[in-house]
């Protein structure tokens, strides 16, 4: 029955059908055929997997990230980042990763920060004659970072699906966050050194002053978040409606680039971004309702354990597998099928539950733009018209400083959980 | 028939962009209530569920209107353009059929809720309301995917 399920979720995937529509059909056609439950039941799960107060972060979330980009955020984001590391070896590419970073601290999707970044950056880099291909490569791998930082999409999926805290996965991001960060912008120092850019010449004070007072307000954005969730004003869903109004503020208010037309452009661009990730939350959630029945969870947690009693050869396997799923299937969907799978080989391993999420975030933030079919690769083709085949060059050295990253965050488990456990 | 169209996905449009504002405000509205009149809206946050269910149903809607649904396309560099252009109408007419399969079950469920008279606990306002959004969704995704297989069609005569 597993079998028959996944061949045929192989198969729709492959014709180019879209998941949601991939992953109710399979549930259908199997619950039907081979299990004999009512299918009415498969809709019951779909709607009460959408209906929780918890993922309204979610669409909350994407609506302040787009107030944000479309009110004039993202060229403050990139002259804040510029005046801070422009002027060192490989400045433009070293911007372009710092701009991703501090857009992910007001964003929770990848693909969005790749429209808000990579949309300003990629001439400029192509000025400060970078090659095409790195350009692509590094904006698809650093918006990737945005998933990890908080607020972060997947670890609000996550938090839901496993019930673990989302305002301590939010803060077990951060260090993570950075550390991909920083093994990008390793990179990127070492590819200008070697190709001999030219260096920009270091900004003023004064500049810097400038920069920073103009961004300024947008930052403030992830203190309200992260301080509001953990001073226990509001829960996270909360913070986000709080970070969507103080966005409509300063875009209007402070930047005057907000008009109501606008806002109502940017609501309904935000509600088709909800639908696109809440649809696969409801689908995938008719799916784990029928995987349950059929016990594959348990038998594949069983599997796995039996396979290896070290901590570190799971931990290895886990990681494979999600890259695999990564690179075929969106961060959603991996979260809501594997979640459940390897939390009781977590629980019976010792691991925290904390740590298996940012596990799962990080190793679907790297699918994120992992050739063939890394969302992020789809969206960048749409703004630099190079097709995936020839991003391949360019994305590699970024997958493999995102593996690097990843075995570093997966074996010293204090990187997630020293700042939740710090602020417990 | 095509404009008719055309400004029935504005509506659309207009419907969740509002909707998610108005969710948006509620909850904003909630928090600054606890805070300074040290009392809380009961019904914001089952307002703001619902909301969002038919946010996520007419928005999916609009999503395989311009095709921004998550999909993977692994055979377009093996097909030539003609093969993967009738690939993509059998895909859409295949899709047309699973949501009106889906809209099929989903009303079961929803007029077996109504059926029953379930209604939401602060609200008091009828369950069946809120299921209604699944038939809906599924049927208008369903007109959707019909009108994209059309249109790629008469692309191919033309």
């Amino acid at each position: 029955m597993s079998w028959m399920l996944l061949l045929l979720l192989v198969a729709l995937l492959l014709t180019g059908t879209p998941i949601f529509i991939a992953m109710l059909s399979a549930t259908l056609a199997v619950t039907w055929y081979f299990v004999g439950l009512p299918l009415e039941g498969i809709m019951q799960r779909f709607i009460s997997g959408i209906d929780k107060f918890s993922l309204l972060a979610i669409p909350l979330f994407i609506f302040s990230a787009n107030i944000m980009r479309s009110g004039g955020l993202s060229t403050r984001i990139i002259a804040l980042s510029q005046a801070l590391v422009g002027h060192l070896p490989g400045g433009m590419a070293l911007t372009t990763i710092v701009a991703c970073m501090l857009f992910g601290a007001v964003s929770g999707s990848s693909p969005a920060t790749v429209v808000a970044i990579g949309g300003i950056v990629l001439p400029a880099l192509k000025e400060a004659r970078y090659g095409e291909q790195f350009s692509v490569g590094l904006i698809t791998s650093s918006a990737s970072v945005a998933l990890i930082i908080p607020p972060s999409i997947g670890m609000i999926v996550y938090g839901v699906v496993t019930g673990t805290s989302v305002g301590d996965l939010f803060l077990a991001g951060i260090i993570p966050g950075l550390l991909l960060g920083l093994t990008f912008m390793a990179y990127a120092y070492a590819y200008a050194v070697r190709h001999r850019l030219p260096l920009a010449p270091a900004p003023s004070l004064v500049q810097v002053w400038h920069a920073f007072r103009d961004a300024g307000w947008a930052l403030g954005v992830p203190v309200v978040i992260i301080g509001g969730i953990y001073g226990g004003v509001f829960t996270p869903t909360e913070a986000a409606a709080v970070a969507c109004i103080y966005a409509v503020a300063v875009t209007a208010l402070v930047y005057g680039e907000m008009s109501p037309r606008r806002l109502l452009d940017c609501a309904i661009e935000s509600a088709m971004g909800t639908a696109q990730i809440m649809i696969l939350i409801g689908a995938a959630s008719g799916l784990a309702w029928l995987l349950t029945i059929e016990q594959v969870p348990q038998q594949l947690s069983g599997t796995l354990l039996g396979f290896s009693e070290s901590k570190i050869m799971l931990l290895l396997m886990m990681n494979l597998i999600l890259i695999i799923a990564g690179m075929f299937i969106d961060p959603t969907s991996i979260t809501m099928i594997f979640a459940p799978i390897f939390l009781p080989i977590c629980l019976a391993m010792d691991i925290s539950p904390i740590h298996l999420g940012l596990i799962l975030v990080v190793n679907s933030a790297i699918g994120m733009y992992t050739p063939p079919f890394g969302f992020n690769l789809f969206v960048a083709s749409g703004i630099s018209r190079l097709s995936i085949d020839r991003m391949v060059p360019g994305v590699l050295p970024f997958i493999l400083c995102g593996i690097a990253a990843v075995l570093l965050i997966t074996f010293t488990p204090q990187l997630s959980l020293w700042l939740p456990e710090l602020l417990r | 028939m095509k404009r008719a169209f055309e400004k029935f996905s504005i509506v659309e449009g207009w419907f969740v962009g509002a909707l998610l504002i108005a969710v948006t405000g509620i909850l904003f509205l909630n928090v600054v209530m606890r805070f300074v009149f040290n009392n809380s809206l009961g019904w914001a946050e089952e307002f703001s569920r619902y909301s969002i269910v038919w946010v996520t149903m007419i928005g999916a809607s609009l999503c395989v209107r311009s095709g921004a649904h998550i999909a993977i396309d692994p055979l377009s560099r093996f097909l030539s353009a003609r093969a993967l252009r009738y690939l993509n109408i059998a895909v859409m007419i295949f899709c047309c059929i699973v949501c009106i399969v889906l809209c099929h079950y989903a009303w079961a469920i929803t007029e077996k809720i109504g059926r029953l008279g379930q209604r939401s606990a602060t609200l008091n306002m009828p369950m069946a309301l809120v299921y209604a959004a699944m038939p809906v969704g599924f049927a208008l995704m369903a007109v959707h995917f019909l009108v994209a297989a059309f249109g790629m069609l008469r692309k191919d005569t033309a």
